[in-house]
């Protein structure tokens, strides 16, 4: 009675219904992993795509800003200044590709750039240059190695050693470098042509040209009412400078940055006065054309767009816009595929001071 | 009646499961993804009302820019300056009046009477009626403000008119006039504005 008892309690799972289980089991998670596996690229797209979207409003918002400014001189501009009428640069261009101060176009840069060790192969470079005239500080007096300002002006104190500043009234400009420390000097600044701002310095390796400034310097005279009444003289002093942007490879990036096979490692860069700033990751190309209008006494002019190396000399005085396209990539790896989703987006500025 | 009550209390320990606390850690858990998402949510949406605001600014104070340059044109009663309306901005830039409000000169001419007033550093931070002109049709909650400064005229070293732009008409002998334009633009919130500044010079 007992063993039969025993026997009708016996439990358990029979072969069929472990395989029914198992089939049914493995059909739900396949069910369920597929849609995790979707969930997970699309998360990982829209992760990509928004950083991307960030990336490009930040790049061009900055560069936006700069090419609004781009060849502000003041009470002049470098469309006024195409023959350097108003302006006298005391800015020593360098040699190398770099010429940040030259002032005889608006902007500039180099076209691919082929061998470089900071710059990636095969992008351009891009760089503008204005006054910001924001902030200005009274002139008062000059001598032969030093001009002489209102030290009590509440901008006085920003005022720094290598800085490039421009001093000029409505009709004439002289752009050079601080050389002396304008902090102790109370109110006098010099230009000296023997000093180079050295290294660690803002516009490291910048100097002043060893041409006279006597001729410039004797227009300038004390706004006093009676010797200069045109319009009175300034030392300009806001956030001037020279800016050049360029693609190389970011401080975060374990490799080398390449735009086809490891755009991930690129930045975008600015160079501001001398200092490089990386602006961001994610930025692989850029690449810039020059616009302008072929001849604006047609009726209807045709408006070109060039490539710095196949922008002839006598078209710069005519541009006035630039079509900027950088390649944008999301820095991480999309769930398809080893490379970062990219993106590549043009946009084209007009260049107000050109106009 | 003993024998109930015990039964009852053996029912009572013998209770089983976990209902309560597995729904509340899920609560927990779900709690937390949620509050994390409103977090997100709301950060993007201040990111997101900045960058609107800054825009509605920049806008703003743009408008008054274009308003002051607009002013400038019909300072010689409604007509283009020409080089020898010099006298124009003598009466419409020396105090005390007329012009006063927001007209400065930067030039300390004798010219001027009583050699106008100047724009100090120190007004900067308080744009108010008496120091600056209001720009009109704006979106903020306070109205865009604007001042100009007479810089002076254009010329040649040797004081002579200079040529600006050749392919315009009626530029044989340019004599410029130069004004600095200072305008401030606000969003819907009073401390978000944007200052931008131009240089507006005339034809001739």
């Amino acid at each position: 009675m007992n063993r039969i008892t025993t026997m009708k309690k016996q439990v358990g799972i029979g072969l069929i219904e472990v395989m029914i289980s198992v089939v049914l089991g493995l059909s739900i998670m396949a069910g369920i992993l597929q849609v995790f596996s979707v969930s997970l690229t699309n998360t990982v797209a829209s992760e990509s795509t928004s950083r991307i979207i960030n990336t490009v409003q930040y790049a061009f918002a900055i560069m936006g800003n700069d090419i609004a400014n781009a060849g502000n001189l003041g009470c002049s501009n470098t469309s006024d200044n195409k023959d350097g009428e108003f302006i006298t640069n005391r800015l020593a261009l360098k040699s190398s590709s770099n010429q940040y101060y030259d002032f005889s176009r608006i902007a500039g840069g180099i076209d691919n750039v082929s061998s470089d060790p900071v710059i990636t192969s095969n992008t351009d470079t891009f760089s503008i240059r204005f006054f910001n005239t924001a902030s200005r500080i009274d002139y008062l007096s000059h001598d032969a190695t030093s001009v002489t300002v209102d030290s009590s002006d509440s901008d006085y104190a920003s005022l720094e050693q290598y800085q490039v500043v421009l001093l000029a009234n409505c009709t004439l400009g002289l752009m050079f470098m601080i050389t002396n420390d304008p902090t102790s000097s109370s109110g006098a600044i010099e230009f000296a042509t023997s000093v180079t701002a050295p290294a660690g310095s803002i516009n490291e390796g910048q100097s002043n040209t060893s041409a006279n400034n006597a001729g410039e310097l004797s227009f300038f005279g004390a706004n006093n009412g009676s010797s200069n009444t045109d319009s009175p003289t300034y030392l300009y002093t806001g956030e001037t400078g020279a800016f050049q942007y360029y693609i190389g490879t970011s401080v975060n990036a374990s490799g080398t940055c390449s735009i086809s096979s490891n755009p991930q490692n690129c930045s975008l860069f600015r160079i501001n006065n001398g200092v490089t700033e990386e602006l961001v990751e994610g930025v692989h190309n850029m690449q810039i054309e020059y616009g302008f209008l072929d001849d604006p006494s047609l009726a209807s002019p045709k408006t070109l767009y060039k490539t710095p190396a196949n922008l002839t000399e006598t078209w710069w005085p005519d541009v006035d816009r630039v079509k900027i396209t950088l390649s944008f990539n999301s820095v991480q790896r999309s769930a398809t595929s080893t490379n970062p989703i990219t993106m590549d987006v043009t946009r084209v500025f007009h260049l107000p001071n050109q106009l | 009646m003993n024998m109930k009550l015990n039964r009852n209390i053996y029912s009572t320990n013998k209770q089983q499961g976990a209902v309560l606390v597995v729904a509340l850690v899920l609560l927990i858990v779900m709690t937390i993804i949620g509050v994390t998402g409103i977090n997100s949510a709301i950060l993007q949406e201040k990111l997101a009302g900045n960058y609107s605001e800054k825009a509605i600014a920049f806008t703003n104070a743009e408008a008054a820019l274009r308003q002051a340059e607009a002013y400038i044109e019909t300072i010689n009663a409604g007509a283009a300056l020409t080089p020898s309306d010099e006298a124009v901005l003598q009466t419409a830039f020396s105090a005390p009046s007329p012009g006063g409000d927001g007209l400065y000169l930067t030039l300390n001419s004798s010219s001027y009477t009583a050699n106008g007033p100047t724009w100090d550093a120190s007004v900067g931070t308080n744009w108010t009626a008496s120091n600056s002109r209001a720009a009109t049709g704006s979106t903020g909650t306070t109205t865009p403000r604007y001042f100009i400064e007479y810089l002076g005229r254009k010329t040649t070293k040797s004081g002579s008119p200079i040529s600006l732009d050749a392919e315009v008409a009626n530029q044989s002998s340019p004599y410029p006039f130069a004004f600095r334009i200072t305008a401030i633009g606000y969003s819907g919130f009073n401390n978000i504005y944007t200052v931008i500044q131009s240089v507006y010079t005339t034809e001739q």
